[in-house]
């Protein structure tokens, strides 16, 4: 007796929640590998402009990184919150211009300093829902599967017993038929979740920890750029 | 379905394949056996007895039956001791004949047939496992008659010695079997009386 054979002589009920779960399974390890490479190219992307980053902790450097600005989620934030201070460098710049006392303009300056908080947060927020993306499949699979073993389990005993009933024998060759169903759909039903449970909390655990990190890097640039837009205003 | 999903068919394509093939590798055909076939012997069926081996004797039992619905059982007593010795000789020929040493009369509630043969082999398979003969290897001649009425629900109750051997022993044996037998196999449907009367002997000779 072998898998193949398991699956014939099951009931068709059995074998539409072995397919359902057979797809379950393909689509779950199929996010797994998808986002195994990405999170994986991320990581690398990632290391690699950090080091860059390190090296080169000027403001005026950070605008020639060049791709590494926009390959990677630290890049792209970064991108965003220099975008937002060059377009406020000139606001504030000519706003200067017209003042003699440039020391009341820094109230001014700091509330436009919000929004490049403000951008880089919005960035921040995109690259996480792409991290996250899939994570909701992969969360919905762990929880059905169980469930779906469950329904091909209870389905397989009430057949075990609605056969007893119809020929008024309990023989082990009525009944093993259906008890088999119910235990196999269950055993799919867990090769199923386990796996896609495990892929799911690591995948979160990683994702947190970039939302964290990318925190820790906005509040870094902003600082920085707060004070270069200071400096503007002395 | 991008090349992931692709990739992913592909790897449960392997595992499926591996297995498929480790299962083969461990399934060992079953030898193949000599097969006898046998037919299990019936069990011991209630005696029938010819009216014209003994016509005396079934008048006797015709009358027993009357009067069990009607007279007390101390006057049946009374009736049965003539009858005693060739019954005695009756059984050690039955003995010989390898017949059981136990047999029942059965009568119903209603004074019908009962009819039901495999429930009478039932009931004799079950008192004869829980029975045991403590003369059975002797010569010695003994005859105990247990009387016990069986419910719709198969509960045996009314238990008593109807006729006894003379040796207390003996009696308190064959008493034993039916009351550690307990109960029996619910009364069939079609049996329509309530209860059945069941006038249990027990016999032992060489």
């Amino acid at each position: 007796m072998n898998i193949f054979m398991i699956f014939l002589e099951s009931s068709i009920a059995a074998q539409i929640i072995m397919i359902i779960l057979l797809i379950f399974s393909v689509w779950s390890w199929g996010i797994f590998l998808k986002k195994m490479f990405e999170l994986g190219g991320v990581k690398r992307r990632t290391k690699r402009f950090m080091s860059n980053y390190n090296f080169h902790k000027d403001t005026k450097e950070w605008g020639n990184f060049g791709f590494q600005l926009t390959d990677n989620p630290y890049g792209r934030v970064l991108a965003s919150g220099l975008d937002e201070y060059k377009k406020l460098k000139v606001k504030v710049s000519a706003r200067l211009m017209n003042q003699q006392d440039h020391k009341k303009e820094r109230g001014f300056i700091n509330e436009l300093a919000d929004n490049v908080r403000m951008a880089m947060e919005r960035t921040k927020i995109e690259e996480i829902s792409q991290l996250e993306k899939s994570l909701p499949t992969l969360s919905t699979f762990v929880s059905v599967s169980p469930f779906l073993g469950l329904l091909g389990t209870v389905w397989g005993i009430m057949e075990a017993f609605l056969e007893i009933r119809a020929r008024g024998s309990a023989h082990i060759t009525i009944v093993a038929p259906g008890i088999s169903d119910a235990l196999i759909t269950t055993v799919y039903g867990l090769l199923v979740a386990i796996p896609a449970l495990i892929f799911y909390n690591m995948f979160r655990s990683r994702v947190n920890g970039y939302a964290s990190e990318l925190d820790k890097f906005i509040n870094e640039i902003y600082a920085n750029l707060r004070k270069e837009l200071l400096t503007l205003s002395q | 379905m991008n090349r992931f999903h692709i990739m992913s068919v592909v790897l449960h394509v392997l595992i499926f394949v591996a297995v498929f093939i480790s299962s083969r590798a461990h399934f060992k055909p079953i030898p193949q056996l000599e097969v006898y076939k046998v037919s299990i012997a019936p069990l011991p069926q209630p005696r029938v007895i010819a009216p014209e081996e003994i016509p005396e004797q079934k008048e006797e039992v015709i009358q027993e039956e009357i009067q069990e619905e009607k007279a007390p059982p101390k006057k049946e007593e009374k009736k049965l001791e003539p009858a005693k010795k060739p019954v005695e000789e009756k059984a050690k020929e039955v003995v010989k004949r390898g017949l059981p040493d136990i047999k029942p009369k059965i009568y119903t509630g209603s004074g019908r047939g009962f009819t039901y043969s495999y429930y009478l082999n039932i009931l004799l398979n079950k008192i004869s496992k829980n029975w045991h003969n403590p003369f059975r290897d002797q010569n010695i001649i003994l005859k105990a008659i247990v009387y016990f009425e069986v419910d719709k629900n198969g509960n045996i109750y009314s238990i008593r010695i109807e006729e006894d051997s003379g040796n207390n022993i003996y009696d308190e044996t064959a008493m034993r079997a039916i009351v550690v037998t307990k109960s029996l196999p619910p009364l069939p449907d079609e049996f329509a009386d309530d209860y059945l009367k069941v006038h249990l002997e027990f016999l032992t000779a060489q």
